[in-house]
C-alpha cells in the first residue's frame, strides 16, 4: 500500500483528514503531523520517523516554502520511493484514497497532482 | 493596517537579524521578506552548509524579487564588517542565539538582534508562546546583551516587539 503523509500548519492536516473520512470513511495508512511548536531539526525527524519503513509514500504538504515542506524536502533524501505534493486540498486527497490501490506510484503521484488542480476553478 | 506596517517600517534597523530555529519558512517568507521587500536575505549556518543539498532545498525558498544565499557565520561577518549590506533592506537569518554571539565574536556590528521563533524542547523555558529559553541560551543572550546589544522578540512586523530581558 502507498502511504500518505500530510504535514501541514497548524491543525489544517488534521482537519482535511477528518473532512475526507467524512466522505469516504476511515482511511488506513495515513498520518498526520502538524508544525506547531517545532523547530526545523525537531521537524525534519519527526517527518522521517513518521514514515513507515521500507514503504512509499506521498508526502502531502500546506504550501510550498513553509517549513513542512522544508522537512519534507528532508526527508525526500532518503533512498524509498517517496514524493511531495504541495497545496494539499480535499480533491487531492479523496483522489489519493479513492486510486491508490490501483496504480503505480509515479503515475499515482501525477495523478493526484492533476486531481488537485482540478479541484481549483475560478468561476464568474 | 498598511500605515502601521509603514510606521514600523522606519524602525527597522538593519541588516534585520532573526534568530529563528525554522530558518525560512513562511512567517519569514511571506510575513517578514515579501511584506517588507527585504533584499538580500541570508541564512547563516554553518550547520546546514555542511550538507550541500539541504543548503540547496533553503536557497530555493529565497522568493522571486529577493536574492540570497546560504552562507557561514564567517562570510556573514565579512560582507556586514565590510559594509557591502549598505543601501539595501538586508535581513540575516540565524539559527540558535549562539550563532549571533559568534557572529559579534567575528567582528560583525550588531546593534539590534530579534528573537523570532525558538521552540519548544525539553530544557527550554517559556518566555513568549514562540521563544523558549534553555539555561545556555539565557547565558549567550546575556552575553550578547553585555556586548551592547538590544535584544527584542517579535515573531511578525506587525506582532508588537517585546524586549527580552530574560
Amino acid at each position: 500500500m502507498i502511504h500518505a503523509l500530510i504535514t501541514t500548519h497548524g491543525l489544517l492536516g488534521a482537519e482535511l483528514l477528518r473532512c475526507v473520512e467524512a466522505l469516504l470513511g476511515p482511511q488506513d495508512g495515513v498520518q498526520v503531523i502538524s508544525n506547531k511548536g517545532q523547530d526545523l531539526e525537531g521537524l525534519c525527524k519527526l517527518v522521517v520517523s513518521r514514515i513507515p519503513a521500507g514503504e512509499d509514500a506521498i508526502l502531502f504538504v500546506d504550501f510550498c516554502g513553509g517549513s513542512p515542506y522544508v522537512a519534507c524536502r528532508r526527508a525526500c533524501e532518503s533512498p524509498r520511493r517517496l514524493a511531495i505534493i504541495s497545496g494539499v486540498n480535499l480533491p487531492m486527497l479523496t483522489s489519493f484514497f479513492t486510486k491508490r490501490a490501483t496504480k503505480d506510484f509515479d503515475e499515482l503521484a501525477e495523478i493526484v497532482r492533476d486531481d488537485g488542480l482540478r479541484g481549483i476553478q475560478l468561476i464568474h | 493596517m498598511a500605515m502601521n506596517l509603514l510606521r514600523r517600517k522606519k524602525k527597522l534597523v538593519f541588516p534585520l537579524v532573526r534568530v529563528d530555529d525554522r530558518l525560512l519558512h513562511g512567517q519569514v517568507i511571506v510575513g517578514w521578506v515579501q511584506a517588507l521587500r527585504l533584499s538580500p536575505v541570508y541564512v547563516a549556518c554553518d550547520r546546514i552548509l555542511r550538507d550541500p543539498s539541504f543548503a540547496d532545498t533553503l536557497r530555493d525558498l529565497i522568493p522571486p524579487g529577493a536574492v540570497g544565499d546560504i552562507i557561514s557565520l564567517e562570510t556573514a561577518s565579512q560582507i556586514w564588517s565590510n559594509g557591502e549590506l549598505k543601501n539595501s533592506r538586508p535581513m540575516i537569518v540565524l539559527e540558535h542565539p549562539v550563532d549571533a554571539l559568534k557572529l559579534i565574536r567575528l567582528g560583525a556590528p550588531m546593534k539590534t538582534l530579534t528573537l523570532g521563533g525558538m521552540h519548544f524542547r525539553e530544557d527550554r523555558i517559556e518566555f513568549l508562546p514562540y521563544i523558549f529559553v534553555s539555561e545556555w541560551d539565557q547565558v549567550t543572550l546575556r552575553e550578547i546583551r553585555q556586548a551592547g546589544v538590544t535584544i527584542f522578540c517579535q515573531d511578525l512586523p506587525t506582532t508588537k516587539p517585546t524586549p527580552y530581558n530574560g
